[in-house]
């Protein structure tokens, strides 16, 4: 049987490569994501390694773990050093501060894209703690005040060169500097995007405003010494707020924390992952059951002469295993070149990761076969069954049908019971179990649809094909009188556009109604004028900047909101929660925001006030008293005192001065500005805006602005999924070219006869074309409503988040459709000129 | 419908071949299908087209009709060579000037009897003349089968069904290729009774291709091929002429 299946699959080796194609691209796909993680995992940590292998043990302020961490780090006094220095053992301790720094251009513009972290360092001028270097080609480190030394890499990327001055931006504002030389890892480890710029020690504490502070005192042992027994040694010694940890430690630390997220970054690629397979599986399985039904008298005969139907269905299995293995062996391939490409892609727009050799485990390689073999042949099995199931008689009538009627109610039986438990898992996903359940229950969706869309599909032909008879003629009648011919085929191939069209109808509405719900809520609660925000993600507004805007006459209110992580529970550690907490200043914020707060925002002053649908969610009521764990370690309990009706910043407030006292890193992440009576808006922002210009890190924007600021982003957010959703697309076009190419294999007398009765090849191609348009069209439109439809649950879902406005994109939904039919007119080129090129002989002659 | 309102001159028959050569494959094992045909089929004539298995009579309908094209020689179609047109052009000289009938698979599944009827009209956007629409229908007692798909046809109606498409756009030549192969002695019958009508009584040109010489006794006349040359013209056959000549062959 081997030999038949093999012989089988040569004889259709121009479908199978249409097939194949979905496979590989799906593999491609899962591939790709292991080795780009991998690749990223493995550059980072050789940078970490290298990073602390001149530290001992490294002391630095405590900071509990579930703090964010960006550039800035808490710090502390500088007395401590030489306590740690006279600790036995301590061969060496050096101090350091880090914090944040970043070039600017001419125009003053920050330079290189912000996420990376821009680091601002002190110069270690220790020859074995160094984890820099400078070259003597490259330069001197710097010695003293308006000296500073770049990255390589940075420097490369933006043409500085010794000698040259920089200007600088800090948190608290700018200065100009000079480059006096080039520094390079130790281990010539690049540091990816993120830059790093050296000041000489007492410079750098005063830029980054840590005067007799520190934020790291680096040691190395003495001879004999190990880090462990130092660590002993000085934790002995440690002042309460300080730890300490061995490089070691603190290596598998960061490693750990990177290894956590790439892990998310990882699996949300997978999950886009099996959207494609999902997809491909769609279109392998449609095919399988099309050539079975081509090779119906073959397989008869087969049967006839005494195959059994468990060798039909092995036969059948095993081609498919065998176009698998193929197609999954090319996928993994393509899986890496697909790696590569999109570290070099993110490379070209900015986002470098460190060098290093693309890291393929033989874990990758093994998943991606097996998902491939497996999916080809789980896809393949029920044409199989179906291909056994050919009575021997089928070889001796010519064109046996073979299809059973009765089968509809199955169909619509067995597809309405899993659309319903789709949607029972939609519904409890929802509402009480997560995300998890959602996934399974829109799964079940999909699949449940695609069971049903035959049902549909005849009806669907006439309808979306009704034009197509006026507007062109007897080519448009044929095209919307074969996409009802075989509804199982138009909609097994509709369904598969379906899954990729309602993913991104789903992103498009839930996004709009998050952009429409966030400008609502901006609109109706914010009543500041102006808001002032950090140009980087990771340090909040120059504290000096929110001083000198205090001094301008023209403005009413400045108030300053910040956001910091705490720790909550009610007594019982098992449910503690992670969340974000916010800080307002009751004296000013209800000239800015109206936060609804109950019995008012003073509340805030004896403890905390809580958004009124989270308290209901999490069994909190007011009077309730609460420990409160912030990063620092500070312990705390607060009553809660009032309600809040606005969700924003996560919906619990305390006080300024409470926040004050529990964080030592705590710039505003935002600033709202009221202007006074009588003051035109752009004159008060002129003034502001000037005072800004010393604060390259500030900006400064209009109530509107800041909203169309978030819509942008949502917007690449959309974009970014969007493009992730864009292979199971094009993989679900891929199908519908097939799927044609298999019709008119089948078609080819039909062809040939329209030929000789006069059709030009023109109208042939014409006929197929606007085939492949309704069945794309019919597709999109059932994506279009599915993705309507898990939008507004969802947003239903979420009201209470803070979703409280549903919006429905239609123009863009309509766009979407649009698009599809485009999609179906490029999907039908190649089947379309296969189509008109028959030759009239050849299929007259077709037996 | 007298033949001469079709335009060309008099003398010009509604088909003829000159020196048809056709050779299929190549080197050692090339068939001489046509090898030097001379045809003429005059206007209003039905003509038989007879010939052993592998005889090139097949080949001769196809190359004559402008479905395949010749290695050496020229066909004309109502006094046109067809050598001389691209793809586009003898496509649309198919479509105005002539009528296919074939074996099986004349009808295209998705489209009804009348449908299918009008393939010729519909796929160059023309009117349809309702007149000549009703009377080819009603000669062929089509009338109560016209919503019909193939299948739900007799293998007889579906071959008149392709008869009727072949006349409905009043073609120079219908060609048929044994129309009559897949049906039984009745409808067979039957459906050369209605293209025997045509040529009579409307001035069809027809030529056909046969292996039965019952069948080839309704032409005026039979061209007999053997190895791609033309070896015998009849004209006015019987079933028994054509006998006689067939066994003579053989002896």
């Amino acid at each position: 049987m081997l030999r038949t299946a093999v012989k089988g699959m040569w004889a259709h080796k121009l479908r199978l490569t249409l097939t194949a194609l979905s496979i590989i691209l799906g593999v491609a796909f899962v591939v790709g994501s292991f080795v780009f993680t991998d690749t990223i995992q493995d550059g980072f940590d050789k940078l970490f390694g290298d990073a602390y292998a001149g530290v001992g043990v490294q002391v630095e302020a405590e900071v509990l773990d579930f703090a964010q961490q960006g550039e800035d780090v808490p710090s502390f006094d500088e007395g401590v050093l030489d306590g740690i220095a006279s600790v036995p053992g301590v061969k060496v301790a050096v101090p350091s501060v880090r914090g944040f720094a970043q070039l600017l251009d001419s125009e003053g513009e920050l330079l290189g894209i912000s996420g990376p972290p821009k680091f601002a360092f002190s110069w270690v001028e220790h020859p074995t703690v160094n984890r820099l270097t400078i070259l003597e080609a490259d330069g001197r480190p710097p010695t003293g005040p308006g000296e500073v030394a770049v990255d390589i890499e940075t420097a490369t990327r933006h043409d500085i060169t010794v000698g040259q001055e920089v200007d600088v931006a800090f948190e608290n504002g700018k200065g100009r500097f000079e480059v006096v030389g080039l520094a390079t890892s130790v281990s010539q480890t690049d540091f990816g995007s993120s830059s790093i710029l050296l000041f000489e020690h007492r410079e750098a504490q005063r830029l980054l405003r840590l005067e007799g502070q520190l934020t790291a005192i680096v040691v190395q042992a003495d001879e004999g010494v190990s880090p462990e027994t130092l660590l002993e040694s000085i934790e002995a010694v440690l002042p309460d707020g300080l730890m300490a940890a061995t490089g070691e430690e603190l290596k598998e630390s960061v490693v750990e924390e990177l290894e956590t997220s790439l892990g998310f970054f990882n699996t949300a690629l997978l999950v886009f992952a099996g959207v494609a397979i999902l997809v491909g599986a769609f279109i392998i399985q449609n095919t399988f059951r099309i050539i079975v039904a081509q090779r119906l008298r073959e397989l008869a005969l087969l049967r006839a002469i005494g195959a059994t139907s468990r060798q039909i269905v092995r036969m059948v299995a095993t081609e498919a295993a065998l176009v698998g293995l193929v197609a999954s062996a090319l996928g993994v391939g393509a899986g890496i070149l697909l790696a590569y490409g999109m570290r070099e892609a993110l490379g070209l727009i900015g986002f470098t990761f460190p060098r290093g050799d693309l890291v393929v485990e033989t874990r990758t390689i093994v998943l991606g076969m097996v998902v491939g073999v497996v999916i080809t042949v789980v896809s393949a099995l029920l044409p199989a069954f179906k291909a056994s199931s050919v009575p021997p008689v089928a070889a001796l009538q010519a064109g046996a049908g073979h299809t059973k009627r009765a089968s509809l109610r199955n169909r619509a039986i067995i597809g309405f019971s899993v659309t319903g438990l789709g949607i029972v898992g939609l519904v409890v996903g929802l509402v009480w179990l997560g995300i998890t359940y959602v996934g399974v229950g829109a799964l079940l969706l999909f699949l449940g649809v695609a069971i049903l869309a035959p049902l549909v599909a005849r009806p669907a032909g006439s309808l979306l094909g009704s034009p197509l008879p006026r507007l062109f003629g007897l080519p448009g009648l044929l095209a919307k009188e074969n996409t009802r011919r075989q509804p199982r085929r138009t909609a097994a191939t509709a369904s598969a556009l379906m899954i990729g069209i309602a993913l991104v109808s789903f992103v498009a509405v839930l996004s709009s109604s998050i952009s429409e719900s966030v400008k609502q809520s901006l609109l109706e609660t914010f009543a500041a004028d102006l808001t002032i925000t950090s140009l980087n993600f990771n340090t909040g507004v120059s504290g000096d900047f929110v001083e000198d805007l205090d001094e301008l006459e023209d403005l009413a209110a400045v108030s300053s909101v910040r956001v910091g992580q705490v720790q909550i529970t009610t007594g019982d550690p098992s449910d503690e929660i992670t969340t974000n907490i916010a800080a307002i200043d009751p004296a000013t914020v209800e000239q800015v925001w109206s936060t609804g707060a109950e019995p008012g925002v003073d509340a805030v002053v004896e403890g905390m006030i809580v958004e009124t649908s989270q308290m209901d969610e999490r069994g909190w009521a007011v009077g309730d008293i609460l420990t409160l764990k912030f990063p620092s370690g500070d312990i705390t309990e607060l009553e809660i005192t009032g309600t809040l009706a606005s969700e924003a910043f996560g919906g619990i407030l305390i006080s300024e001065q409470r926040y004050l006292t529990h964080y030592e890193l705590n710039a505003p992440a935002l600033v709202l500005v009221a202007t006074a009576e009588g003051v035109e808006l752009d004159a008060a922002r002129q003034q502001v805006q000037d005072l800004a210009s010393d604060y390259p890190l500030v900006q400064v924007q209009t109530k509107s602005e800041f909203a169309a600021d978030f819509e942008n982003q949502i917007g690449q957010l959309v974009a970014v999924f969007n493009g992730l959703l864009a292979l199971a697309i094009v993989i679900a076009i891929l199908g519908i070219t097939n799927t044609l190419a298999l019709s008119i294999t089948e078609r080819i007398r039909e062809i040939g006869l329209l030929r000789a009765v006069g059709m030009v090849r023109r109208q042939i191609r014409r006929m197929v074309r606007w085939e492949a348009v309704v069945v794309a069209v019919f597709g999109a439109v059932l994506g279009v409503l599915l993705g309507g439809i898990l939008g507004w649950a969802v947003r239903l879902a979420l009201a209470d988040d803070g979703l409280e406005v549903f919006n429905l994109p239609a123009l863009q939904l309509v766009v979407y459709v649009a698009l599809a039919g485009v999609a179906g007119v490029i999907a039908a080129i190649l089947p379309a000129r296969s189509a008109s090129r028959i030759k009239i002989l050849d299929a007259i002659a077709y037996e | 419908m007298s033949s001469n309102n079709h335009g060309a001159p008099v003398s010009e028959p509604a088909v003829r071949m000159v020196d048809g050569v056709k050779i299929y494959g190549e080197g050692e094992t090339a068939v001489r299908a046509l090898g030097g045909v001379s045809l003429r089929i005059e206007r209003g004539q039905f003509t038989a087209i007879m010939g052993p298995s592998g005889s090139g009579k097949s080949t001769l309908l196809h190359t004559l009709a402008g479905l395949d094209t010749l290695e050496g020689g020229e066909a004309f179609i109502d006094g046109v060579a067809l050598s001389t047109l691209k793809d586009r052009d003898l496509t649309l000289l198919r479509r105005e000037k002539v009528g296919f009938v074939f074996q099986t698979f004349n009808l295209i599944p998705t489209l009804n009897a009348e449908e299918n009827i009008l393939l010729p009209i519909s796929i160059a956007r023309e009117d349809v003349e309702q007149d000549w629409f009703d009377q080819i229908v009603g000669t062929l007692g089509l009338d109560d089968r016209l919503h019909h798909l193939p299948t739900q046809l007799s293998g007889g109606q579906q071959q008149r069904v392709a008869v009727a498409r072949a006349l409905i756009s009043r073609p120079i030549i219908v060609c048929a290729d044994e129309p009559t192969g897949n049906l039984d002695s009745r409808a067979s019958d039957e459906l050369l009774g209605f293209i025997r009508a045509a040529v009579d009584n409307i001035g069809q040109t027809v030529v056909m291709v046969t292996h039965d010489p019952t069948v080839a006794a309704y032409a005026d006349q039979v061209v007999f091929l053997e190895d791609g040359k033309v070896i015998h013209e009849m004209t006015d056959p019987n079933a028994e002429s054509i006998f006689d000549y067939l066994k003579s062959l053989g002896e």
